[in-house]
């Protein structure tokens, strides 16, 4: 069920009622959420809420295994155990197909032809975001973060339909205590909802799938049919697509769980405003940078052992980072740009401090000037993340400066538009926003009801026929 | 006013009741329902027959529909687009109750157990091509042009006496089916587009979408029967006719590939039947079986197949059955081949 659809609408109408009217009944609140989130993920393939209650079953009896257990060694043994099963889980599911014709087409290119088994798996939607909180809830009680929750609320937690299929990516700590006190009924916080929710609307409808159909796809479809500066402008417009194709999705997320009376983490925070590539993963999918950071780059030893190690560190946790998006070498490389980056400003950051030369003054040219270079490193990692091949990638590049030309028939001024509309929105000042939301908020419910529905009806005006499934919904 | 006074303070943002919320809700979509009515009615409208919710949605939405053009509600939404520019395509709310039935051919073909194959009919009368005058070649159809359609443009960049028209979403679109033109007039749409796009050739994929109910003099006949199939083939032989008599020299006809499951399989056997036999009765029409080219040595369904290098490589979307890049220049080189020993440049690959 995608969130922008007539189908999702009277869906929530349903679940909305529900949890308020069940609000004072907690058992019969969490068995109706549960029922409502299988419900949500069935309606994709029934099959697969199979998967996600032996996910939750086999993590919650981790979960119950660490925190029974009387030895270091027993509770490491039923953390592995988990992880193990949350890791093949997602290598079957996503990455099997990848790893046997990966080997298959090395061992042929070595003149052994091996007759690996393949299947057919289909990739169940959202198993990388269910499976990694899964992870993240074990790991937090296996590191006493946290205590198990009972099956019931951690069956909730991780099912809970808002953010299952694709993020943010919300963790035990954050999500499990606010089940406990009932959320308050008189205080619903619904002009902030009702502003995520139609912004979300508006990034993904009006934005994303508009770029995409006008701009993004016939280009990266056809490189070698546009010159360079249609190519040039395809890269910004995918870097607009994906940001608001992915946050309009954490953004209805967020603004449906807050309607419902819970609050989740923040997952962008106007990323192509970001000074360096550090900065950028602070404020892009910042649940999964935070994820891969705790879990992952700490993990590695962070940090704390020594400078080479650090920067070995950033890469793996990139790379790795990079195989979570997608079952694809092309993956692989976006996820090395981003690590050898951070490896290189950190090496630089480093090199700096031994030499005692002081941070440049931040002054807005030099702030601009930083603004400019991120941007531009992060999409030429774009390229290879959307283009179908590394040949294709690297062939797009390369026209981008030797096929240049001051024509550009593909990029209308309703696409040029929607480019700069798509960035400009990143520095609108938060506090204007928050103006705008106070002063919705003191108008009376129904005009704030004939506001929001000329709202829905200019975005549905200026989106395309039908809507297009999230991007993330592949991840 | 008092009430509001009470209400809890969020950053300056005022909280509201749970009932507010949903009166807001309601409101909203309410009221967003009459402002789109139309739309949605369409929408409605373009689901199978054969689904459950069409009727209550359909149902719904008719009388919605008059209400919001009674009350000029749809026009707020119509002055949207205008300014935009946009021309969307809907057409006002259907007025009857079932959409319009076919009427059937006097000769309606019967189908038969033939195993489908590609049908070479000797090129004759076929014009001769150069670069100053290339072959023009239409690719259109329903989903599964998407990539095709690209990969055609791409395999034929180097060759000068080709040139490929498929605009994305013009000529091709996901929810494209031939027996459902209530919802889209393929063959309408043709004898608009052919003028314009001025083709010799045009390579169709259907089938994607197809395997609906079919509304046939007031009946509904459900896919796989024979009647269904005895309909389906004086459709596809309708919109064979409209491309030839629209001007274009040469059909090129797409079967259906294997399937990833067995059901659809069975299925697209059937249509491929169809194409086969109505392309026998067309000299201007090819039928071009790509059944087997997706399928493993033991003809069964495998989404991996090796390249020329001996690689692994997937030739199948996600779904399994939809074609992905790979999948897509293998079909289209299979098909330039073809196409390019009928038309005689052969020698510019």
């Amino acid at each position: 069920m995608l969130f922008p659809t007539v189908q999702f609408a009277t869906f929530m109408v349903v679940v909305f009622l529900g949890n308020w009217l069940l609000m004072q009944h907690p058992i019969r609140w969490r068995w109706f959420i549960l029922a409502a989130s299988y419900f949500f993920y069935g309606f994709w393939d029934w099959r697969f809420t199979f998967l996600l209650a032996g996910v939750t079953v086999v993590n919650q009896f981790a979960a119950t295994r660490i925190a029974a257990a009387r030895t270091q060694a027993g509770r490491r043994f039923a953390l592995t155990a988990a992880l193990v099963a949350s890791l093949g889980v997602l290598a079957f599911f996503k990455y099997y197909g990848f790893l046997v014709t990966s080997v298959a087409n090395t061992l042929n290119s070595f003149g052994v032809e091996a007759n690996l088994p393949l299947l057919e798996i289909i990739l169940p939607v959202g198993i990388s975001f269910f499976t990694f909180q899964a992870m993240s809830y074990v790991i937090d009680v296996y590191r006493e973060k946290l205590a198990p929750g009972t099956w019931l609320d951690v069956a909730v937690y991780l099912a809970f339909f808002p953010q299952l299929v694709a993020g943010p990516i919300v963790r035990g700590t954050e999500f499990l205590p606010q089940l406990h006190p009932p959320r308050d009924p008189r205080h619903l916080d619904s002009s902030r909802a009702f502003y995520l929710i139609f912004i979300g609307l508006a990034k993904k409808i009006v934005i994303a799938d508009f770029i995409a159909s006008t701009l993004v796809d016939p280009v990266f479809a056809s490189p070698g049919l546009h010159n360079g500066l249609e190519i040039l402008f395809a890269v910004y417009g995918f870097a607009v697509q994906i940001y608001a194709d992915f946050s309009a999705y954490s953004d209805i997320a967020i603004g449906v769980a807050l309607i419902l009376g819970f609050r989740f983490p923040e997952n962008f925070n106007a990323p192509y405003t970001a000074t360096s590539i550090r900065d950028f993963w602070r404020r892009w999918h910042m649940t999964l940078s935070r994820w891969l950071r705790d879990y992952l780059y700490i993990g590695l030893g962070g940090s704390r052992r020594g400078r080479l190690l650090t920067y070995r560190n950033l890469m793996l946790t990139m790379l790795l980072g990079g195989l979570w998006h997608g079952a694809a070498w092309k993956f692989v490389v976006w996820g090395g740009l981003h690590g050898l980056w951070l490896a290189l400003e950190r090496a630089v950051t480093d090199r700096r401090r031994d030499r005692g030369i002081a941070p440049l003054p931040s002054t807005p040219l030099l702030r601009a000037l930083q603004r400019l270079g991120t941007f531009h490193l992060v999409c030429l990692a774009w390229v290879f993340f959307r283009a179908d091949s590394l040949s294709t990638a690297f062939s797009m590049i390369g026209r981008i400066f030797t096929a240049f030309e001051m024509s550009a028939p593909i990029l209308t001024p309703a696409v040029l538009l929607a480019i700069a509309v798509g960035i400009a929105a990143q520095y609108v000042p938060r506090p204007s926003v928050e103006q705008a939301l106070a002063l919705f908020s003191r108008l009376r419910p129904a005009l704030q009801g004939v506001a929001l529905a000329f709202t829905l009806m200019v975005i549905d005006a200026l989106g395309p026929q039908g809507v297009a499934a999230f991007i993330y919904f592949q991840f | 006013m008092e009430r509001i006074h009470t209400q809890k303070l969020i950053g300056g943002r005022r909280t509201a009741p749970a009932g507010h919320v949903l009166i807001i809700g309601l409101i909203t979509l309410g009221l967003a329902t009459l402002l789109n009515a139309a739309s949605l009615l369409k929408t409605a409208e373009r689901q199978p027959y054969d689904s459950p919710i069409r009727g209550l949605t359909v149902g719904i939405m008719k009388p919605i529909a008059e209400v919001s053009d009674f009350l000029q509600l749809d026009r707020p939404r119509e002055l949207v687009e205008m300014v935009v520019g946009r021309d969307t395509g809907d057409e006002p709310p259907a007025q009857e109750d079932e959409p319009p039935a076919q009427e059937e051919d006097a000769t309606v073909p019967t189908t038969t157990t033939t195993v489908p194959t590609t049908t070479t009919t000797a090129a004759t009368g076929l014009r001769e091509i150069t670069a100053a005058d290339p072959l023009v070649l239409y690719v259109t159809g329903d989903s599964f042009v998407e990539m095709v359609g690209d990969a055609f443009i791409n395999d034929t960049t180097g060759i000068s006496v080709v040139e490929v028209v498929s605009e994305d979403q013009t000529d091709w679109d996901f929810f494209r089916a031939l027996t459902r033109p209530d919802s889209f007039d393929t063959p309408g749409f043709w004898q608009e587009r052919i003028p314009e796009v001025e083709p010799d050739a045009a390579v169709v994929f259907y089938g994607g979408n197809d395997g609906q109910p079919i509304v046939w003099n007031g009946e509904y006949l459900e896919p796989d029967t024979e009647p269904w199939l005895e309909a389906y083939g004086v459709l596809v032989g309708e919109a064979m006719d409209t491309l030839v008599d629209s001007g274009v020299t040469r059909v090129y006809w797409m079967g259906m590939p294997i399937m990833s499951d067995n059901l659809f399989t069975q299925r697209v056997l059937g249509f491929n039947e169809v194409y086969a036999e109505q392309a026998a009765q067309r000299p201007e029409v090819v039928y071009i079986d790509v059944f087997y080219l997706f399928a493993d040595e033991n003809g069964e369904y495998t989404r991996y197949l090796r390249d020329e290098n001996g690689n692994l490589v997937n030739m199948r979307a996600s779904d399994g059955n939809h074609y992905d890049w790979p999948g897509a220049y293998l079909l289209t080189e299979y098909v330039l081949d073809i196409i390019a020993e009928e038309w005689g440049f052969t020698d510019q690959f």
